[in-house]
This record gives structure tokens, sequence and C-alpha cells, in this order.
């Protein structure tokens, strides 16, 4: 079996004034058709980066892919525009950002902003183009396409522009979707229609959806699997139900604890996760996340720890899930929990 | 309990010339107990940044009256209102970063408001380290610039900047949408230590309901410009009674896949309209499931619920 997308041991480093940035290091994970990936973590984790060097957006310089490779359908496409006379930015891969009132082009109409796809990667005629860019609106669920595919992107609210970008990714039925922070700008009941729309399209079309959010409520609404990542690398990869029912990885329960729950109504403390992410310009010898993690043992100042298996398709990078580690911590799932219970 | 603060019909229009109006608080009435923590919610364009500006007197007021303390604030503030006032009631604002003069070192913009007190230099100074260590920050940071901060760390300058006045009251216009979760908790546990030791009331603006419903004592829900439901801020939020309430809560995602997978998709269609010349009868009926025909034609009054400590604004109840 071999998924859609995969991307392995993935580096990406970025020449600064202050130095060498190591914004992502080391990160694997694969999608399937027709499944969402969510990525999560905090600003500055890399979760952007790690996508943008997928899509081949990285500027380089100063931006440099020190390691890694990308395969999707098995064939490697890292640092190739295009696969099998596809291009991979927009034709095989779809992306949307988390600003639509930043992404689009204000001066020109959102019809023809959609048809500049269909043109550049399909050879399309202004006019078939921009035909299908209202067939697509409609697709879209924006009423009054026709009318609405003549429009400026100020003419239209957050949600519709949104939705607009939404059309122009999947303009060239893109295999993998790539939605960057699609709703953090939007209000909830905006958030829900936008991704009830990505559902609705993947049931359609069979694409896989790749995720980038930071909030745990999304990705419990939309994911299959979850990586979370902190400081440029994953340090929980799980299926949605594990990752919630048994976090394995110290942040992965410290961003659960963060959050309001109905549990932490009754108890009324919302536990923070005390103190910032590392520099990036020297990443911690040990652990990224041992300065902040309540469970810090002296192993996790000294060695960086690899990614420890709990269940197939379920990792953590912790060594409290050593093997030979048995000192027990409440709250987080060990594979040893299994073994005795 | 006695109110602190008092809106009676609180209504604020913007002209936009040529007989166009935006009506972005509506003639809104209700009383914030002294030392609650009032939440309010609503989508973008409701009107709770107007309503919390309004109330602290940075727009003038179209009519109706706050009464803060027994006594009722000016319809137009002057520069003397605003400096006798400062010390009584306080706003800390969403954007760290457009919120904090990017010239001034943190120690000026802490303590610009303590400028007016009969304090000497170092006592100022003094203060300001107290005020920086209460927030979780360092004293020696006085001296440096507010880009050398995360927006975390910004928020924190806002805090004390607004609290170094002791004020009794304080407006919090979405203080975390723009921080990341574990910084949300950090900050909105600052918030509710200092709100105990110092004995705050506090109107609590923000869009994110499971923050609201774990923050506040109250939560009032706010609909192009009118309120439409208000009361307890857990009832509120696990037992809605107006249909608006009810999409809100709806619409907004839990931590927990297995809820999720349960949840019936009925987001509800459509946006928020615009709040320029807002129409007759209920301001919801164009967007509501459980739409009648009495709501196109009359509005809805702000009533309490029989047996149950609410106040709803919808026809389904005004029997």
């Amino acid at each position: 079996m071999s998924a859609l997308l995969s991307v392995d041991n993935l580096h990406v480093q970025f020449a600064t004034y202050g130095g060498i940035v190591q914004a992502v290091r080391g990160i694997s994970f694969s999608v399937n058709a027709g499944e969402t990936l969510a990525i999560v973590g905090e600003s500055g984790c890399g979760k952007s980066v790690t996508m943008q060097a997928v899509m081949g957006l990285i500027p380089m310089p100063p931006g440099k892919i020190t390691a890694g490779t990308a395969h999707l359908r098995g064939e490697p496409f890292l640092g190739r525009s295009h696969l099998n006379g596809k291009a991979i930015c927009g034709d095989e891969i779809g992306m949307i950002f988390q600003d639509p009132m930043s992404s689009l082009n204000p001066t020109m109409r959102i019809g023809d902003q959609i048809a500049e796809t269909l043109e550049v990667h399909r050879g399309y005629s202004r006019s078939e183009a921009f035909a299908r860019a209202i067939e697509l609106l409609e697709l879209v669920r924006i009423p009054e396409a026709a009318k609405r595919a003549r429009q400026y992107p100020f003419e239209f609210s957050g949600g519709m522009l949104q939705r607009a970008m939404i059309a122009m990714a999947v303009a060239c039925k893109p295999s993998v979707l790539i939605a960057d922070e699609p709703t953090t700008a939007l209000d909830v009941t905006i958030q829900a229609q936008i991704l009830d729309l990505l559902k609705d399209i993947q049931r359609e079309t069979g694409m896989a959806i790749i995720l980038i959010t930071h909030d745990l409520a999304v990705v419990a609404r939309m994911a299959d699997k979850v990586a979370v990542m902190y400081a440029g690398q994953v340090v929980e990869y799980a299926n949605v139900d594990d990752l919630f029912a048994k976090s394995s990885h110290p942040y992965t329960l410290g961003l659960k604890l963060a959050m309001p729950s109905k549990e932490s109504d009754e108890t009324h403390t919302l536990q923070p996760i005390p103190g910032s992410p590392p520099d990036l310009f020297s990443p911690p010898k040990g652990c990224a996340y041992c300065a902040r993690c309540p469970f810090a043992m002296q192993v996790c100042q000294r060695e960086d720890p690899p990614a420890f298996t709990i269940a197939s398709d379920h990792r953590s990078r912790c060594w409290l899930q050593h093997p030979q580690q048995s000192r027990p911590v409440s709250g987080l799932y060990r594979r040893t929990d299994e073994v005795t219970a | 309990m006695s109110a602190l603060v008092k809106l009676d019909q609180l209504t604020k229009h913007f002209d936009l010339g040529r007989g166009q109006r935006v009506h972005a608080v509506d003639g809104i009435s209700l009383e914030i107990q002294r030392g609650e923590t009032l939440g309010l919610v609503g989508e973008s364009g409701s009107g709770k940044s107007s309503l919390g500006k309004t109330l602290m007197g940075l727009h003038d007021k179209t009519s109706g009256s706050v009464i803060y303390d027994g006594e009722e604030l000016p319809k137009h503030y002057r520069a003397a209102d605003f400096q006798r006032m400062a010390s009584r009631m306080q706003m800390i604002f969403q954007d760290p970063y457009s919120s904090l003069n990017p010239r001034m070192t943190v120690g000026e913009i802490i303590s610009e408001g303590l400028r007016g007190k009969p304090l000497s230099k170092a006592q100022k100074q003094k203060t300001v380290g107290e005020w920086l260590e209460k927030v979780g920050l360092n004293a020696a940071h006085a001296s440096r610039y507010p880009h050398e901060f995360s927006g975390g760390q910004r928020q924190r300058i806002g805090i004390a900047r607004a609290l170094i006045m002791s004020p009794e009251f304080v407006v919090c216009d979405e203080p975390i949408s723009a921080l990341d979760v574990s910084v949300q908790a950090q900050v909105v546990n600052l918030l509710n230590d200092l709100k105990t030791s110092m004995g705050l009331t506090m109107l609590f603006i923000a869009h994110d309901l499971s923050m609201v419903r774990y923050i506040s004592d109250r939560m009032a829900v706010m609909y192009l410009g009118a309120l439409v439901e208000l009361g307890n801020a857990k009832d509120v939020y696990f037992q809605p009674r107006h249909p608006y309430t009810e999409v809100l809560i709806a619409s907004n995602p839990e931590p927990d896949p297995v809820t999720e997978r349960e949840r019936a998709s009925t987001t509800i269609q459509g946006e928020i309209p615009s709040p320029v010349n807002v129409p007759a009868g209920c301001r919801f009926a164009g967007r509501c499931p459980k739409v009648m025909q009495v709501c196109r034609e009359q509005t809805p009054a702000l009533l309490p619920l029989v047996d149950e400590d609410r106040l709803v604004a919808c026809h389904l109840y005004s029997q």
C-alpha cells in the first residue's frame, strides 16, 4: 500500500542576518486519497513552512531544503515544478490560505482569478475558463454565481472570499488540497459552513486534505489523522481518536488542558503551558519541549528522543515512551498501559 | 449584589451620509453587577466592540445612558471626563500589536496613566516594576520597546497598563483572540487571578464561545446591534433558548472527536446582514430556522422567561 502523498525526514532552514533558523527538523507524514490529515501546532512551529516546502513555494535563498524526500503516488517530486506533465503547484496540489482578503488580487474580478488557473494549467480559452469559473462558484455555493464572478474581492465578505479561494484551489481537481488555517479569520457560524463545504467536496472528488490549524476543536471535527508539531518536529502522530483519547506526548496533553472543556468548567482551572517555544536559531540539544514539560527528566535535556511506536500508526517523540521507562505520569497514555490492563 | 454599570437603551449609530446609518448598538439595556464577569458574544459586525467603546466613552452616545455607580456618564466625553473616569474604568484591547505605541518604552506605556498623580519619579518606577512582575514579566523590561515582546507578552503589557490605575471596572475587548492556545490560557488565568485579588468587575467581549463560557458568570448574546439572550453563562451555553444562540453554539466545535462525529451538520445558511438601515421586525428573521409571520412584522422585546433566570428576545416565548 502506498500513500497518495508522503513526506519523509524533511529538513528546511533559512539563512537570516541573525543566523540560520532550522524551521523544519525532520518531518515525516503521509496521507491517502479521501483522507484528512491535520497538522496542529503553535505559531512558529514550522507547520506552514512544511507545506510551502511541499508546494515548492519556499524562496531559495534564503530558504534551503537540506534533507528529505516527498513522493506523490510513489514518485519523488521535491524540487521539481512538474510531475508527468502536470504542474505540482495548482494542478496536482491546490492550496488555500488563512487570509483570503490578502491572498486575492484586489484589481482582478473574482471570476477572472479563478479562470486564470484553468487557462494556465488546462489551456482553456478565456471564455471557456470564465464559464467554468461560474460553475465552480456554484459548486462552492455562492448564490448568483454569474453576477458574483464579475465582482471584485472588496465586494465579497470574508466567508465568501474563502469560498472563492476554495473554488480556485479545486479548479484543476487536485489530488491533494492544502488548507492553511482556512477558518482562523472567520466567525464560528461561517467556519462551520466552510468546514462542511470542504468535507462535501472531499466526498465528491476523493481528494486528500491537509489541514493546518492551531485549533484542536477544528481537528476533532475534520481530521482522520493528526500530526502535532512542535519546534519543527512532529512530536505525536496518531489517528484522531487515539490522539484525543490516548494522548502520548506531554505537549498534546498540555494543549488539551489549556483549552476550556466540560471538565475544566467544573474544576474551573485551565492549565496553561508555561513559557514559550524554543529559539530555532539554536535548537536545544535534547527534547525541544523539555523546558516547558512538567514531566521533564535528565535524559530529556541531554538527548533528543526518537519517535517511539505506541501502536501501529501512532508515534510519540518522548522519552517517557521508552520501553524501560516506568515512571508513572498522570494523564499520559503509555504503551505499557495496555499490557498491565 | 448591586449593579455597578447600568445601560439604559444605549444606542450608537454611525452616520454614513445620504440618509444611511449603521445601527451598531441599538437600544441595549443591561446591568453589570459588582464583581461579576459578563461575557458578550456574537459574530463580527454584531456591535460587541462598539458597545464596549460606547460604554467607555470612546464613542459618543447617540441616545440612551450609561449609569456608573449611580452617576450618569456624559453623552460626549471631554478630556476632563476621561481623566476623572480613568481611575475607575479601563479597557484592554484586542490587537496587542497595534494597541501599544512602538515609540514608547514599556515603562512609559504602563506609567502613562499615572501622569497626573502626585507621585515621585522613583515611586512611579517602583509601581511599574511591581506591575510588570504581577503580570508575569520582569521589572527590568520597563526600558524595552514593544517590538521586543511576543504577542502574549504584549497582551500582558496591555493588562498592566489598564490595571495600574486600580480600576473597578474593565472592558476586555477580545483580549485573547490574537494569541496561541497555550498562551490564551496563561492570559485568561492571569485575568482571573487579578480579578479575584482586585475585586474587578469585567465585561469580557469575545467570539470564542468556549472561553466565554469558562470565564464568565453571565453571558450576553448580541446580534446586529441588539441583545437576543442573557443569562447564566453555562445555562446559556448548554440550554440555549434563542434560535440564534442555538445556531451559534451548534457551530462551535468542541475538542472531542466523538462529539464532533455525532454533531448534525445543521449549520446556518447565509451571513450576518449589513447593519445599515436595519429592517423592521426581528433582526434574525432572515436567517432564523424557526421564523414565523409575526417575526417579520414586530420586533421582539428582551423579556424574562417564566421559571428561569433568563432574558430572551424571541416571539417563540412571548405568550
